[in-house]
């Protein structure tokens, strides 16, 4: 996984769930999603279930905090950390 | 008179449970006597500031086991902390300092340069974590009862944010009466949902400070991650839950919470801020033999009003009652004609007792009791429901927003001639949209009138939508038409579902991914 194409991944996704398609394409991979209330924790949560369903990549607790999803880029790193093989495997679901 | 200070709450704790763990926030952890060490280092770097008795500190910080300590230090000077969302863009920030005229903005090193270059000049700007070398000798100023504790910005109906200001005795009259009715002890683990800038996370902090009991941060980012939250509550093995209705939601919903027995440590459930649906409520209580306890009160007043939830609650079609009194405080309904209201009437709630604000900031005190601006129903013996506003304020997820000071927000960027806020949806889906008509031959986009706004609110007062476009539906006496705007966006909405199913059938799936 390349960080370009998560970032392309991720834009798009947060263009079509969150920003109406984004015509006026003001969204770059800098825009400070939090401070701007583009992610607030609902969508945080909407876009982590969408990490895991589109690109396989269980996103560890401790890596979901204001400083790692402060923007596309950064999202993007710690996608692809987390997307290192052992990094993170378990069902996310606790079990019965 | 010197009185019970909130700060002796954490100094009894470190001597009585030295060993005992206070805090813990993700993976880090504190015990009473490091929290205590903690918080006189960061009373003796501000002291060194020349930072005391009555100075405001502003405190701009994500949760941390650092800046629950420096709010210990901020108190032991006899000065007041004031805290900010971590995640509130600098500019805010300064401009929370400069509102309440802070001595000195704390924050973590990595928001310590853009705040010591916007801010400093006015206010000092220290890095919330100590050095482990400085000083721990006590510092403990005495405080008189309405010695200013802390300063909490809410939303205000106005169009400015008010800053409530909460001395020591308010703080502990409300500290003491939670404390003594959930019978917390120092084998209890409190759960901190709320953000620090939100009065329900006065509960689990001092509560558990008051009784050398634990309280366990959660992120801001997981607190409305459903499976996260029900397994934070089962791994940190949270004895005494506080929260919005909202995560107690999805977590029945989405969090598989009723997946498994409840936890046998799990003793009391407490939720406020907003109306809890009666069928969620039905099934914690099929769930679990936890206390469950709906407690009521605006930031102003803190908790005046709580009910535990009984078997009648449950079998009526409606949210539990906010019930009674507590506190030690009064409260009434008053009929428009200005008479109480008796059972079977509604009238707008007020109240008056210790837990009652000092008053807002900048602004006169307050004096006699607060209206809330809540209209309740009078059921028998002194019990009250919830019925809904008087004015423009809503709630989103708990916060009080008010809309006037949205619109303001907006208003105020150059290009645009007018804004309206309203809320679609309802419950947990509930959120703001904002409708700009653009200034003659300016063509604003959203996303940088949302950074405009940014500056200006909390990030939970950001619409989640802004529509630019030419004209807004007015009602016949020349009020903006609001549920007219909410119909439009609906009818965006599904315009926009329908172009987007129309496109996702076009295409056949190129990647050649499963669906």
């Amino acid at each position: 996984m390349k960080q370009q194409e998560v970032e392309l991944a991720l834009m798009e996704f947060i263009r079509e769930e969150f920003l109406w398609g984004d015509d006026d394409r003001e969204l770059t991979e800098s825009t400070p999603l939090l401070e701007w209330g583009i992610l607030d924790s609902l969508r945080t949560t909407v876009l982590i279930n969408h990490v895991r369903e589109a690109l396989g990549v269980h996103v560890s607790p401790t890596r979901i905090n204001a400083r790692d999803f402060r923007d596309v880029t950064s999202i993007a790193a710690v996608v692809i950390d987390s997307a290192v093989p052992g990094a993170v495997a378990t069902n996310e679901k606790e079990p019965a | 008179m010197t009185g019970a200070s909130l700060h002796q709450l954490a100094i009894d704790s470190a001597v009585a449970h030295p060993a005992r763990t206070a805090i813990t926030c993700g993976s880090d952890e504190l015990t009473y006597r490091e929290l205590d060490d903690a918080a006189n280092r960061f009373a003796h770097r501000l002291r060194d500031l020349g930072i005391g008795r009555g100075d405001r500190v502003v405190l701009w910080s994500d949760k941390s086991t650092d800046v629950l300590a420096a709010m210990q230090g901020v108190l032991r000077l006899g000065a007041a902390y004031v805290p900010m969302d971590g995640t509130a863009p600098v500019a805010r920030a300064a401009a929370l300092a400069a509102d309440c005229g802070a001595a000195a903005v704390c924050t973590d090193s990595g928001r310590l340069p853009a705040a010591t270059t916007a801010i400093a000049g006015t206010a000092a700007c220290l890095d919330l974590r100590s050095s482990p070398d400085v000083d721990v000798t006590p510092v403990n100023e005495p405080v008189q009862d309405d010695d200013l504790a802390y300063i909490l910005y809410t939303s205000g109906s106005t169009g400015t944010p008010k800053g409530v200001c909460i001395g020591h005795r308010t703080a502990r009259a409300f500290v003491d009466w939670a404390v003594a009715e959930l019978e917390i002890g120092p084998e209890d683990r409190l759960a901190n949902h709320a953000p620090l800038v939100f009065d329900l996370s006065v509960l689990d902090l001092y509560a558990a400070f008051a009784a050398g009991a634990s309280v366990h941060l959660l992120a801001a980012e997981l607190a409305y991650a459903p499976v996260q939250l029900v397994r934070f509550l089962r791994e940190r093995r949270i004895t005494v839950w506080y929260s919005v209705p909202s995560a107690l939601i999805l977590m029945l919903r989405d969090g598989g919470l009723l997946d498994r027995p409840a936890p046998a440590a799990l003793r009391a459930v407490c939720f406020a801020g907003e109306p809890f649906p009666i069928g969620g409520v039905r099934a914690l209580a099929g769930w679990t033999k936890a206390r469950l306890l709906n407690l009521y009160g605006p930031t102003e007043t803190n908790v005046c009003t709580f009910r535990e939830v009984t078997p009648a609650d449950l079998a009526r079609d409606r949210p539990v009652p906010i019930g009674a009194a507590c506190s030690g405080d009064t409260v009434w309904a008053r009929r428009p004609d200005g008479t109480t209201a008796g059972p079977g009437e509604e009238g707008e709630l007020l109240a008056a007792g210790p837990t009652v604000m000092l008053g807002y900031w900048g602004a006169p005190p307050q004096r006699g009791p607060y209206p809330t601006g809540d209209i309740v129903r009078v059921l028998e013996d002194g019990v009250f429901d919830y019925v809904g506003r008087r004015d423009h304020t809503v709630k989103v997820r708990g916060h009080r927003i008010g809309l006037g000071e949205v619109e303001l927000a907006f208003g105020s960027h150059p290009d645009v001639e007018e804004a309206t806020v309203v809320v679609v949806g309802s419950g947990i889906d509930a959120a703001l949209v904002a409708f700009v008509v653009p200034a003659l031959g300016r063509t604003p986009k959203p996303l940088a009138l949302t950074a405009h706004a940014a500056r200006l609110l909390p990030s939970y007062a950001l619409p989640s939508h802004v529509h630019v476009g030419q004209d807004l539906p007015h009602t016949g006496n020349g009020k903006v038409d609001r549920p007219a705007l909410v119909r439009m966006h609906t009818e965006l909405l599904a315009e926009r579902d329908g172009r987007r199913r129309a496109v996702a059938a076009a295409s056949t799936n190129p990647e050649g991914r499963t669906p």
